[in-house]
């Protein structure tokens, strides 16, 4: 009888974790390390020998990185229905595409006198136009990215995602307009519409999560 | 709601990823339905009887018959 573990994994799961852990490390490590040295270029205006260095470890880190995460090709194989193909291909994608936006963010913010860009989206403090609109536009492309893949989603995938959402809907119902009242009562800060983001995101997460795993 | 996808699978030897590429969703879909965990729509439920060349009712069972 064929068994539902129907793939062939001759990677051990601790081995695949590993590597897929070490190539995260090694890729974010590499990458700030990289838009670090290009910063420093941009504020010097000359590259010098440690900051070669430093980029040539940078690279060397990110290519070591690739090499790990694409040896475990055959531990996630693409999948085999077109839909679902489709669908893993945008979340890959989609995954690149922030990855290289939170790099931009960085850049952009020192730039633009914002500090350390990327952490800098999630304060609740000014920041300047041009990282403002930097931000926007790469958040409407991550939304792009995001709205096609779910339209690459079966109905099961679907019913998961939905599911979190209803949960995420109820969230937001009840924190928004309580924090409103309780800040207009005196009780609380003024509501803060990241803090409110982040709920409702991470209630949707698990209740995805919920509903996949149960 | 029971059925007998595992079974009908496993009789045409099948795995699960074969299975889903042939009705275009994923494997954990097959999976999911296969452990009763979600109903498919009916027009899942009509690919599936179509794929299998059985009527719905002889793959899941809804326990009033």
């Amino acid at each position: 009888m064929t068994d539902t573990v129907d793939t062939v994994r001759p990677m051990s799961a601790m081995h695949a974790s590993l590597r897929l852990a070490g190539g995260c490390i090694l890729g974010i490590f590499g990458a700030g390390l990289a838009v670090g040295v290009t910063m420093s270029v941009i504020e010097d205006g000359v590259l010098r020998a440690r900051g070669g260095i430093a980029l040539s470890i940078a690279a060397a880190c990110i290519a070591i990185a690739c090499w790990l995460l694409l040896s475990m090709r055959t531990r996630f194989p693409l999948p085999r229905s077109p839909r679902a193909r489709r669908s893993r291909i945008a979340l890959y994608l989609s995954l690149g595409v922030a990855f290289v936006a939170g790099g931009a963010a960085g850049i952009t913010g020192h730039l633009t006198g914002d500090g350390n860009g990327f952490p800098m989206l999630f304060e609740h403090g000014p920041i300047s136009s041009t990282l403002a609109i930097c931000a926007i536009a790469g958040w409407l492309i991550a939304m792009g990215a995001s709205i096609y893949w779910h339209l690459t989603l079966d109905e099961i995938e679907r019913a998961e995602y939905e599911a979190g959402g209803t949960l995420a809907m109820y969230a937001y119902l009840l924190a928004a307009p309580a924090w409103w009242l309780a800040w207009r009562g005196g009780m609380a800060p003024e509501p803060n519409g990241v803090a409110i983001f982040v709920m409702v995101c991470t209630v949707w997460s698990l209740g995805w999560a919920w509903r996949r795993y149960r | 709601m029971n059925n007998r996808l595992k079974v009908l699978r496993a009789e045409r030897n099948w795995s699960q990823a074969e299975l889903a590429e042939r009705l275009d969703v994923s494997r954990q879909a097959v999976n999911a339905i296969e452990t009763g965990k979600h109903d498919p729509s009916l027009p899942l439920a009509f690919r599936l009887a179509r794929l299998f060349n059985l009527s719905i009712e002889e793959i899941f069972d809804d326990g009033h018959r």
